[in-house]
C-alpha cells in the first residue's frame, strides 16, 4: 500500500488539520507543532512540517501528496498547480483592506502594504489602478499608523487587531478558509489511498 | 553586468547532461520513427500569426516576439504543434492524405513552471493528421506508452478522459452554453468549493449541482467506464463511454506495464482538445510528463478542416526523472582508451588505429608513466596506452603493466 505524504502547516491551522488527518485514519497522533523533527514518519503517513506558505509548493512539486493551507495563500500563490478539492470550513476569515476610515484602497497612486503582494498587485492590475505595494511579512497594520502605506491587505477574522490600532475594515475582497490541496499525479499515481482520503475526509469531517 | 552571466530560464547543457538529453532525444527519434512517423523540423522563427487564433492561442504575453524589415510580426516559436499544424495544411491543400510527423526542438516563451521561468525548453512529441476514430486514439495512446518504455521510466500511469464527456452531461442538465467552459474548469481543477458557489450564484439547482459535482470523483481504474454507463444513459455519453472502452481494451491486449487511470472529469484546455485526452504520470513526477489528446478543430483555423491527434514531452522533465529513477542508459560512458607518450607520431597513429575500431580514444600529454597512470585514475579510463620511446606498455586502470 503507498505510504501518503501530507504537507501540514504550522501556526493557527495546525490542530485542525491535524484533526482531519486524524479522524480519516492516518496516523497523526504524536504530532506537535513545535517538534523539531521535520518529517515524522507514521505506518500509513508521513507528516512535513512547514510554513503555512509553502504547503502548496511542497503539494505542487509532489513531494508531499496532499497538505492543508488557506485559501488566502493559494490566492497569494495563484499560479501554483495544485487540486483545490475542498473546503474543510475552519480558520474562516475575509481578506480585506483595511485602513484610517474614508480612505479608499482603490485611488490611484495609492500605497499598500500587505504580506500578499501577488494577490495585491493582481487586484490592482484588474481594476487599472496604480499602486505602490509594499511586502511586508507580518504587523502589516503598522503601514497606515506610521504612514509608510495608506492602506493594508490583510486577513481579518473578528477584526480586534485592527479596532486596537484604530484601524478599520475599507472592502472585503476574498473569503479565506482552510482548503484540502492535493497533488494531480498523486491522485492518480496512489489512486487507490488518494481517492479514499478524500473521499473520507468529504464526508465525514465536520469543522 | 559579469559576462559570464546567462538570462534568467536558460541553460547550459555539458558533459553528462547534454550527452545523456542527445541519448534521450536519439531514444524517441528511434521509437517515433519506428512507429511510422516522420521527422519534421521547423523554423525557430515563425510569423507570429501561426500562434493566434481562436482556438490554440499562446498568450502574447508568453510569447517572445520582434518585427522583420517589413514590418511584419515574429515569434521565436512558443509552441510546436501548432507549426507542425501549418505544415500539415500547407501540404493537405493538394492532398488529402493521412500525415504522422513528429518533432524534437526547443521552444521559446516565459512559461512559468513551478516557480521558475524557464525561457527555453525542448520538447518531442507526435500529432496524426487526417484520420480519427478509435484506431487512431488507439494508435497515438500506443505511440504515447511505447515512448515513454523506451527510455527506461517505470510504474507509469497512462491517464485517460475524454473533453466531450464533462460536456455532454452539462448540456443533458440544461446548462447554459456560457456556463460550460467555466465548469469545465472547475470540474477538471477539482475545485468542488468553486463549482459549488458558481453554481449557487448562477442560480443552479441542488439535484443539478449534486450530478456536476459527481463529474469531479469520476475517476479510478477502467471500471470506471462501466460504472459511468449506468449512470449516464444519454447517447452522447453512452457512445464516449463504448469509444473509451474500445480504445482501452487494445492498449490492455498489448499487456504494457503500465497501469491504466480513467477520469472522466478530465476536460484541460477545453478550447483546444475536442475527444480524448491522456496524460502520462510518474510517482516520481509531480506534474504530467506526456500530455495529449484529440484536437479536431484547429486544421480548420489554418483553412483545411482535417481530424488531427497528437501529444508532447518535456525533454527537461525526462532527465530529471530519469535521474530519480536511477536511470543510466544513458549516461555518457568514459573514454576507452587512452594514448600517451612519445613519440609523437606514433601516438597518434595508435589514436587513429583505435579509433577506426570503435573505441572512444583520448590523447594524454604527460611525459611520464606515474603521471600519466594519474591521469588514467582521473578520467576513468579503463585502458591506456604508454609509448616510451621504443617500448609500448599496455596499462591497466588496476594497475598492471604489459610490456
Amino acid at each position: 500500500m503507498a505510504k501518503i505524504t501530507v504537507a501540514l502547516a504550522k501556526g493557527r491551522l495546525f490542530q485542525k488539520s491535524m484533526e482531519v488527518f486524524q479522524q480519516a485514519g492516518l496516523d497523526a497522533d504524536d504530532l506537535t507543532e513545535d517538534s523539531r523533527q521535520l518529517i515524522i514518519k507514521g505506518e500509513r503517513a508521513e507528516f512535513l512540517i512547514v510554513k503555512p506558505v509553502d504547503v502548496p509548493v511542497y503539494v505542487e512539486h509532489g513531494v508531499a501528496d496532499v497538505g492543508i493551507c488557506g485559501k488566502d495563500t493559494l490566492l497569494e500563490k495563484s499560479g501554483t498547480n495544485v487540486l483545490e478539492m475542498l473546503d474543510l470550513g475552519f480558520a474562516v476569515c475575509k481578506l480585506a483592506f483595511a485602513g484610517y476610515g474614508g480612505t479608499d484602497p482603490y485611488q490611484s497612486g495609492i500605497r499598500v502594504a500587505t504580506k500578499y503582494q501577488n494577490y495585491a498587485r493582481q487586484i490592482y492590475r484588474e481594476r487599472g489602478v496604480s499602486a505602490e505595494i509594499i511586502s511586508l511579512s507580518g504587523s502589516v497594520e503598522l503601514g497606515p499608523i506610521l504612514g509608510l502605506s495608506d492602506v493594508i491587505l490583510d486577513i481579518v477574522e473578528s477584526g480586534r487587531t485592527l479596532k486596537e490600532n484604530g484601524l478599520s475594515v475599507l472592502e472585503e475582497v476574498a473569503n479565506s478558509s482552510a482548503r484540502l490541496c492535493v497533488n494531480r499525479v498523486s491522485l492518480k499515481t496512489k489512486g487507490k489511498e488518494m481517492r479514499s482520503l478524500v473521499l473520507r475526509i468529504r464526508e465525514e469531517w465536520k469543522p | 553586468m559579469s559576462r559570464i552571466q546567462i538570462p534568467e530560464g536558460v541553460t547550459d547543457f555539458y558533459g553528462d547532461i547534454a550527452y545523456r538529453k542527445r541519448k534521450c532525444e536519439a531514444a524517441l527519434r528511434e521509437s517515433f520513427f519506428l512507429s511510422g512517423f516522420d521527422e519534421v523540423q521547423t523554423p525557430t522563427v515563425e510569423y507570429y500569426d501561426t500562434f493566434r487564433g481562436e482556438i490554440g492561442e499562446i498568450r502574447e504575453e508568453a510569447t517572445i516576439r520582434f518585427f522583420d524589415q517589413d514590418g511584419r510580426m515574429l515569434a521565436l516559436r512558443p509552441d510546436l504543434t501548432l507549426p507542425v499544424v501549418r505544415l500539415a495544411a500547407a501540404r493537405a491543400i493538394d492532398t488529402k492524405e493521412v500525415h504522422r510527423f513528429f518533432y524534437i526542438g526547443d521552444l521559446y516563451g516565459t512559461q512559468q513552471e513551478y516557480g521558475m521561468k524557464r525561457r527555453q525548453v525542448t520538447q518531442a512529441g507526435c500529432e496524426l493528421f487526417g484520420i480519427g476514430g478509435v484506431g487512431t486514439d488507439a494508435e497515438i495512446l500506443i505511440t504515447a506508452i511505447r515512448s515513454m518504455l523506451v527510455l527506461g521510466l517505470k510504474d507509469l500511469v497512462i491517464d485517460v478522459g475524454h473533453v466531450g464527456f464533462v460536456r455532454a452531461v452539462c448540456k443533458d442538465l440544461n446548462i447554459p452554453e456560457e456556463f460550460i467552459p467555466t465548469m469545465m474548469k472547475q470540474i477538471d481543477e477539482k475545485n468542488e468549493t468553486a463549482l459549488l458557489a458558481f453554481c449557487e450564484k448562477q442560480g443552479i439547482g441542488a439535484d443539478v449541482i449534486k450530478q456536476l459535482v459527481n463529474l469531479i470523483y469520476l475517476f479510478g481504474s477502467a471500471d470506471v467506464l462501466d460504472q459511468a454507463k449506468e449512470i449516464y444513459r444519454i447517447p452522447e455519453c453512452q457512445i464516449i463511454l463504448r469509444h473509451l472502452d474500445e480504445v482501452i481494451a487494445i492498449i490492455r491486449s498489448l499487456q504494457f506495464p503500465v497501469r491504466i487511470s480513467v477520469d472522466l472529469g478530465m476536460a484541460p484546455n477545453i478550447h483546444y482538445y475536442t475527444g480524448m485526452v491522456f496524460r502520462g504520470l510518474s510517482p516520481l513526477f509531480g506534474s504530467s510528463i506526456l500530455s495529449g489528446g484529440r484536437y479536431d478543430q484547429l486544421m480548420e483555423q489554418f483553412g483545411v478542416p482535417m481530424e488531427a491527434t497528437g501529444f508532447a514531452l518535456g525533454v527537461e522533465n525526462i532527465l530529471y526523472l530519469l535521474e530519480q529513477q536511477g536511470v543510466t542508459m544513458f549516461s555518457r560512458p568514459p573514454l576507452q582508451y587512452l594514448v600517451g607518450g612519445c613519440p609523437v607520431d606514433l601516438v597518434y597513429q595508435r589514436i587513429q588505429s583505435y579509433m577506426d575500431q570503435g573505441y572512444r580514444t583520448g590523447i594524454s600529454y604527460q611525459t611520464t608513466l606515474d603521471a600519466f597512470r594519474e591521469e588514467m585514475v582521473r578520467q576513468g579510463v579503463e585502458r591506456g596506452l604508454f609509448l616510451d620511446g621504443k617500448k609500448e606498455l599496455s596499462v591497466e586502470k588496476g594497475g598492471a603493466i604489459h610490456g
